[in-house]
């Protein structure tokens, strides 16, 4: 991998994040003013400026992004104006749950979408492939927010085996993770058996069934590597998925991560958690495809070439 | 590193206690939750949620009437300008610091004060002189006029009692962190934005509470918050709506109580944008055209009932034997041709995205009401809001041309009537200007004698419902779900906002 490659997407990752953080702060402002909500209908003018003047509200908009830009590269996104502490606390404090729930569905997903899509692939075609198929449809076609009430209906309710909701042990895991976890495994095992497809038609396949490898050695050395790049590549997208469904299936299981957090900022006008928020998703997803950009050079170095 | 949080999380979290079922403890799931505990800096209505179990106000509000709290006894000047109370002696904060009227002086000081955010300063600005310390345990308050409204202000936590000494050492950031007052119960835990915890208060002036340990969990699904109660993870539930309601009474294991009365509703117009509505016969077409009971049956699922006023039958002025205008839509169209009002006209409607104030269940309320608007040939552009975007169009006077009004305000209908119906009325941007209720509002103000009093009020509220200013809507209670664990809970009037965990009883 050259450095240039490095240095070049490192470059253009931090010109998306700067970008993100303009839109951001333009966002935040638009849904409308914040002082409106904290203050009492009696509120005077004068009330309301006062307030505004307290939360930095009352200076032109370039002086308030730069307020906001020079102190978050310093990790300062200002008090949660609902939660009274520092933004980037409630972020720090809710990260790991955000990141425990997104690794174990992601892990979930892969679980189901891999081998199931492989085998979609090899027996093509077959009863497998057909119910693969339909599982997947329905997997990108129900909403998260509904699948996640249903898992909650039956597997808390009619056969009370997990908590409803909630955080601190194992089995509040599970169902959200299946939640996230089956949204995400829909598009990715549907990328594998395309891929897989492919890979499988191919010439250096033939030959290595014609020297003699094992059907397994072949489909998950030679056909799946060659085929993992548009698999790497929906993974990735899915990373950002389960971070955007993570927003939704912690609201529904009130799970303590960020992107509950952001919901509610969201709803009580908290500038300053929506920005932490929002920006903090929004670097972790580009350092996720940053990630996958140099996994693609390590595993097809053809693609640095092109770069040069 | 990935691997090792996910299983360090795991690891610390099987050990987690599962808190919901356990003995003394109570599981509220809620969907919103205000960790602001500072009685002196009430911002939100909601903040009373949780400001009546750690502080007390000098009187409670209850079914009964005003009933003594931090205060024994109170008396009335002969001018009304004078209000004496009598403390309760041995009362202690949760720190140990004795309760004496120097506490209640410094916390009606704080929301009267220049800098106060309190929600409710502006009346007590406008209507205080000050708060003088008699005694020990006696305080006087100095009004520059009568105001009746006084009592309603300074009931149950509305301005909750803090220690003087305690609050000016830490300051209001401390105080926030940890607060002090006489109520039922103590913070003891808080998770900002997930979770706050509360432990009994053994000293309670008012005996300790049956319940020793309160967590209040922010669960924004309403299914989640059904589940919860249903397995018993939860054991009381708020705002109860549509279907949630509906599926709530399916299940034998849960009962639901309620507040009564604890809000009304009415539809006002903004006379500047849509001047035909300063027609009565208009207003009156508005009125006939709502099947308030159908949508109080269906809807609001028997919560609410069609009001006859704005005056509930627990409201302090209540008339009697007002008839509400009946579900007539023939009629409603022929007021309308009478004012020369063409099907189609077109109107703007506030739709609210949430459910919002005293109105369950508000967004199909709403529509409903949009679509027999449109029933009787208005053409309904429905202008969609929520809280915050509601708030910023009553600021500036933006109301849509016909606007629903919420009044949480159970207890005296005069503070509904200076809330909606005067030209200096805040919630109705001004839009009602009857000199007639200036004058009534005015008399009503400084009569001291109870049942005058109430005989000035209902003159306004005959004189209401011949004028037809504005439709009333319903009535509603608060309901709560609670838990087989939950044996009793008496709630007091307007239990909306307050919560009084003090008097629920858990089963054996």
């Amino acid at each position: 991998m050259s450095s240039r490659f490095v240095i070049q997407r490192l470059v253009q990752t931090l010109l998306t994040i700067l970008l993100l953080s303009v839109i951001v702060f333009a966002l935040a402002r638009l849904s409308g003013d914040p002082v409106a909500i904290m203050a009492p209908p009696e509120a005077s003018e004068a009330d309301l400026e006062q307030l505004r003047a307290k939360l930095g509200l009352d200076q032109p908009l370039p002086v308030q992004y730069w307020r906001f830009i020079s102190d978050a590269v310093q990790g300062d996104f200002g008090m949660s104006i609902k939660w009274n502490t520092p933004a980037v606390d409630i972020m720090i404090d809710r990260f790991p749950a955000t990141i425990l729930l997104a690794t174990t569905s992601m892990i979930f997903g892969l679980l189901l979408a891999l081998p199931v899509g492989i085998l979609s692939a090899v027996k093509r075609d077959t009863w497998f492939d057909n119910v693969g198929k339909v599982v997947a449809l329905t997997g990108q076609s129900m909403p998260t927010f509904w699948f996640g009430i249903l898992l909650i209906l039956f597997f808390s309710l009619y056969i009370p085996i997990f908590p409803t909701s909630g955080y601190g042990t194992i089995w509040h895991l599970i169902l959200p993770s299946i939640t996230l976890g089956g949204f995400v495994a829909a598009s990715i095992m549907r990328v594998t058996r395309s891929a897989m497809l492919d890979a499988l038609e191919a010439d250096y396949v033939r030959t290595a069934r014609s020297k003699g490898l094992s059907e397994w050695r072949v489909i998950l050395v030679h056909a799946l590597r060659n085929g993992a790049i548009p698999i790497l590549t929906i993974i990735a997208l899915q990373a950002a998925t389960i971070l955007r469904g993570a927003v939704v299936t912690e609201s529904v299981f009130a799970w303590p991560g960020v992107g509950k957090i952001a919901v509610d900022a969201v709803y009580s006008r908290d500038f300053p958690l929506v920005q932490a928020a929002v920006l903090f998703m929004g670097v972790v997803f580009l350092f996720i495809n940053l990630l996958v950009d140099f996994m693609y050079v390590l595993l097809d170095p053809r693609i640095s070439y092109l770069k040069k | 590193m990935g691997a090792a949080l996910v299983g360090s999380v795991l690891l610390t979290g099987a050990a987690a206690p599962v808190f919901a079922a356990e003995d003394g403890k109570v599981v509220i799931a809620q969907p919103l939750l205000r960790q602001q505990f500072d009685p002196t800096g009430v911002v939100a209505t909601t903040d009373f949620l949780v400001h009546d179990n750690l502080f007390d106000g000098l009187i409670n509000l209850t079914e009964e009437g005003l009933r003594p709290a931090l205060a024994v006894s109170w008396t009335v000047s002969a001018d009304g300008k004078q209000i004496d109370f009598k403390l309760r002696e041995g009362v202690k904060f949760h720190n140990g610091d004795p309760f004496t009227a120097e506490d209640v002086k410094f916390s009606f000081d704080r929301v009267m004060a220049p800098d106060s955010v309190h929600a409710y300063r502006t009346p007590f600005q406008k209507a205080m002189e000050s708060v003088e310390v008699l005694g020990t345990y006696d305080v006087r308050f100095n009004l520059k006029a009568p105001w009746p409204g006084f009592f309603t202000g300074a009931r149950n936590a509305l301005v909750g009692i803090v220690p003087a000494a305690y609050y000016q050492k830490v300051g209001t950031e401390g105080f926030q962190k940890a607060p002090v007052g006489t109520g039922p119960f103590k913070l003891s835990g808080l998770k900002p934005g997930e979770w706050t915890e509360f432990t009994a208060n053994e000293d309670y002036w008012n005996g300790a509470p049956e319940i020793k340990v309160v967590r209040k969990v922010l669960v924004k699904e309403a299914f989640t918050r059904y589940a919860m109660l249903a397995k018993g993870e939860a054991d009381v539930l708020m705002d109860l709506t549509g279907p949630l309601l509906e599926k709530i009474r399916e299940n034998k294991d849960i009962r639901i109580v309620s507040a009564k009365y604890s809000g009304t509703s009415a539809i006002y117009f903004n006379k500047t944008s849509f001047p035909e509505s300063q027609d009565k016969r208009v207003r009156l077409a508005v009125a006939h055209a709502m099947n308030l009971k159908d949508i109080a049956d269906n809807i609001l699922g028997g919560v609410c009932e069609p009001a006859t006023s704005i005056a509930t039958p627990a409201t302090f002025g209540f008339l009697p034997g007002l008839k509400r205008n009946e579900y007539d839509p023939a009629k409603a169209k022929q007021l309308l041709k009478e004012a020369g009002i063409e099907p189609g006209k077109e109107i703007t409607f506030l739709l609210h995205t949430e459910s919002f104030g005293s109105l369950p269940n508000a967004p199909q309320t709403l529509e409903s009401i949009a679509g027999y608007l449109e029933a009787v040939g208005f053409k309904v552009t429905r202008v969609p809001v929520d809280t915050g975007a509601w708030l910023q169009a009553l600021r500036g006077g933006k109301q849509s041309d016909v606007f629903y009004g919420p009044s949480s305000i159970p207890d005296d209908a005069s503070l509904t009537m200076d809330g909606w119906y005067l030209p200096t009325s805040v919630w109705s941007s001004g839009n009602i200007d009857e000199k007639a209720y200036v004058d009534i509002f005015s008399r009503q103000l400084v009569e001291t004698n109870v049942e005058k009093r109430v005989a000035i009020i209902q003159e306004f509220l005959k004189l209401e419902d011949e004028k037809r200013t504005a439709v009333p809507l319903f009535w509603c209670n608060t309901p709560f779900a609670v838990g087989p664990r939950v044996k009793g809970w008496e709630l007091g009037l307007g239990s909306g906002y307050h919560m009084n965990l003090d008097t629920l009883k858990l089963a054996n």
